[in-house]
């Protein structure tokens, strides 16, 4: 199942040399798990870079959204069994 | 002595299915069919490697997909996934060549010729490009390469040994390669040309090689009976367009469709007023200028008018598109319904 969310989120970056990689992230008071980072894209919203993780935890997936612009991290995309 | 070239072209594996595989584990090893923007319906942009052993096929409906395959399950495109790969693949395969032409979302085709011997053989180049697209983009986005000596005989030889395939055709096993494939294997043999040479008795590649030229002229006029007698040999083009990967804008346009049909003047006025500020902000923004003006108009049927005048200066001035769209519109005398409107600008310079 896919859900579309388009909410804030506070995320634990590890910045390493390959770049910076999502550790966790804090949704409606909740902390999840990274477990791993399966793709990685970036796209552009008129002059605003977007750095996209698709990233998944223990069971469910993840898009999200790192936003070069102010700084914000959002939870695109839930994908559940 | 003409050097006989070595051309790649090179082809991701179900696409758009094998991207969102990649990114979402919950998809991988499942039959999945990637839509437009419905869930429910429309029809399947691309189909992975598991539902295309269902019989599902890319451009099929979707309800036809899951009766083939009931456990299909739908996934809506992200096309900014597809759009980064190919510009970010480009990049890779510019390490190997600076001959590359794209040749759609998920093809490219480069000459190697020159740079083969860099990397040792054409194989290697192959070989190098697969590691990187697995280092790059994850396991889950292969391509197959075919190598051929022109791009209509690596593309057909791309499709052997799919997915992550890998074939080669040179002059001692072209014969070979001719004898195996269908006349629709071939990039410009679809549907309606195969019937026709079927209707003048032409079943497979040794008949198209064998018939008198004449015959093939009468059906087909001299360009294309020329093309397809030359294809049944093997021989194709080696031009590559060079097109490196550059994202300069050739035009800037938006439109709009009304909410409902209108025969108002004054309402399309208004819209080209507004569409003639946007296309103006953005060249401004672009820091370009153009010459031509377009507007574009669509009635209530669907039929569609373009009018389009160069000016004397190139301008950024977003009046100056209004005032030129306003003559447009007048001079076009349009007097009928009106669904769409839009406003372009081109011969654009820095």
């Amino acid at each position: 199942m896919q859900e579309k969310v388009n909410d804030q989120i506070y995320v634990t970056i590890e910045f390493s040399k390959q770049g910076p990689k999502p550790q966790k992230f804090i949704w409606k008071n909740k902390e999840y798990d990274i477990k791993n980072i399966n793709f990685v894209h970036q796209s552009k919203e008129g002059d605003t870079l977007l750095t996209h993780f698709s990233v998944s935890g223990k069971t469910d997936s993840y898009k999200i959204t790192f936003n070069s612009k102010d700084l914000s991290w959002k939870l695109n995309e839930i994908y559940f069994t | 002595m003409e050097i006989e070239r070595n051309i790649l072209h090179i082809d991701f594996d179900s696409f758009f299915a094998s991207v969102e595989q990649q990114a979402n584990p919950l998809l991988r090893g499942k039959p999945i069919g990637v839509t437009g923007n419905s869930l429910t319906k429309g029809v399947v942009c691309a189909a992975s490697i598991e539902a295309k052993r269902y019989g599902v096929k890319t451009g099929m409906p979707l309800f036809e997909a899951k009766k083939l395959c009931p456990n299909i399950i739908p996934v809506k495109g992200d096309f900014t996934k597809y759009q980064y790969i190919h510009e970010e693949s480009l990049k890779i395969f510019n390490k190997y060549t600076n001959l590359v032409e794209p040749f759609s979302i998920d093809e490219a085709f480069l000459d190697i010729t020159n740079t083969a011997k860099l990397f040792r053989s054409p194989e290697n180049i192959a070989f190098l490009i697969k590691k990187d697209v697995f280092e790059h983009f994850g396991p889950y986005i292969t391509c197959s390469i075919g190598i051929g000596p022109n791009k209509l005989m690596a593309k057909l030889v791309s499709d052997f040994n799919k997915p992550n395939g890998l074939f080669r055709v040179t002059k001692n096993n072209m014969n070979e390669v001719l004898k195996s494939v269908k006349l629709t294997d071939f990039c410009g043999i679809g549907p309606k040309i195969n019937a026709r040479l079927n209707s003048i008795g032409i079943l497979n590649v040794k008949q198209l090689q064998d018939v008198d030229m004449e015959t093939l002229y009468k059906e087909f006029g001299n360009l294309e009976s020329r093309f397809l007698r030359n294809l049944s040999f093997g021989i194709g083009d080696t031009g590559i367009k060079n097109i490196e990967y550059n994202p300069e804008v050739k035009s800037i346009g938006h439109q709009h469709t009304l909410s409902k049909n209108t025969g108002d003047i004054g309402e399309i006025k208004s819209n080209l007023y507004r569409l003639s500020d946007m296309v103006g902000r953005r060249l401004r923004k672009k820091h370009l200028m153009g010459r031509t003006i377009s507007i574009y108009l669509r009635d209530s049927d669907f039929k569609g008018l373009q009018q389009r005048i160069t000016i004397k200066e190139h301008t950024d001035n977003s009046w100056k598109i209004f005032r030129t769209t306003t003559k447009l519109l007048n001079d076009m005398k349009w007097n009928r319904n009106t669904r769409l409107v839009g406003v372009s600008i081109s011969n654009l310079v820095r």
